[in-house]
């Protein structure tokens, strides 16, 4: 009697189709994580990017009132027509209305933000998913009598070592802000 | 008593089977792929969606600085429209247009490729500056825009 099975034919029929099918299938897979990826990361990089450049904003239209270059509020910038560049921030002082220093700065590729309220315990306004590849704060008066307008670049990217373009997403904000209380 | 098994029948399926199999399996096929096709297009659709709200913002934003740096200035710019095609935004009011965005106006990114993006701004009023922006996209056959409407006015609180 003839044993019932597969025939060779059979079997390498049957694998091929698999082998077609099953690359195609993964591929679409694959194409979709991707996608998916990169919606978080640009998602990721928006969201961060915009509660920092509202949180800077708020900060400063509302609290601060004079320009230094120093913690102990000596060296007063942009009082004059001069334009300043902090360029990280480092050297960025703002004074609030109670005479307290506040200030953001590029620290270890996060914007932190220090205050003689918390001194010696700087908050980092990102976190590591983010990198802050650039920030820049200047300061400027357009007339002497017009209030100090703060001049913010702040470009953020995704923290990946991939340079592949559907890895990275970066995204840069600029923007102005007005001293209101001068 | 042991079964006698009719052996001049062939072992198989029949055509019948073949064909319910078959169109079972591929109508599973077919839904799998457009479920498959919708969700990546949903996907792409969300990922621009994200893209044009920071473009939009990023004119709001702009528009807001060149107001805060000279009130006079930016009056005069009021009461029309303009195409903004590059980003991060460099050049000064770039191209007045009467209604939307030529078709042609891609937005131009920082290292010189042209997004698939629209935006412009409508600019009205003269005490205070009423500003439509809409960054809109073409995708697939559809139309797709992200509004952004703000007022400025020349003193805030």
């Amino acid at each position: 009697m003839r044993i019932k099975a597969f025939t060779l034919i059979e079997t390498i029929i049957v694998v091929g189709i698999t082998g077609l099918i099953l690359p195609v299938v993964f591929s679409i897979v694959f194409v979709i994580l991707q996608q998916q990826t990169k919606i978080i990361r640009l998602q990721e990089v928006k969201k961060q990017g915009d509660f920092v450049l509202s949180n800077i904003k708020t900060a400063i239209r509302n609290n601060a009132v004079e320009i230094y270059t120093d913690r102990a509020l000596t060296d007063q910038k942009c009082h004059d027509l001069n334009l300043y560049d902090g360029s990280g921030g480092n050297n960025f002082y703002f004074k609030d209305k109670v005479g307290r220093w506040f200030n953001f700065y590029l620290d270890n590729d996060k914007i932190s933000s220090g205050s003689s309220l918390f001194a010696g315990n700087p908050q980092d306004l990102t976190n590591d998913k983010v990198i802050v590849s650039n920030f820049s704060i200047k300061c400027a008066k357009q007339s002497i009598y017009s209030p100090a307008l703060v001049t913010l670049s702040i470009a953020l990217s995704f923290n990946t070592t991939s340079t592949r373009p559907e890895d990275t997403a970066q995204l840069t904000y600029n923007t102005n802000i007005k001293l209101k209380s001068y | 008593m042991k079964k006698k098994i009719n052996l001049s029948l062939p072992n198989g399926f029949s055509l019948i089977e073949v064909l319910i199999f078959v169109s079972i399996l591929s109508i599973f096929f077919v839904v799998a792929t457009s479920v498959t096709v919708v969700s990546l297009r949903n996907m792409k659709i969300n990922e621009h969606k994200i893209l044009a709200t920071y473009y939009a913002e990023e004119l709001a934003e702009w528009l807001r600085d060149q107001k805060e740096a000279d009130w006079t200035e930016f009056i005069n710019k009021s009461s029309e429209t303009y195409c903004f095609k590059t980003t991060p935004i460099t050049d000064d009011w770039l191209t007045k247009v009467s209604g939307d965005c030529a078709p042609s106006d891609y937005l131009i990114t920082a290292n010189g490729q042209p997004t698939i993006f629209l935006r412009n701004a409508v600019l009205d009023g003269t005490n205070q500056v009423n500003i439509k922006i809409t960054v809109s996209w073409t995708e697939l056959g559809n139309n797709y825009e992200v509004p952004l409407a703000t007022v400025f006015t020349r003193w805030e609180d």
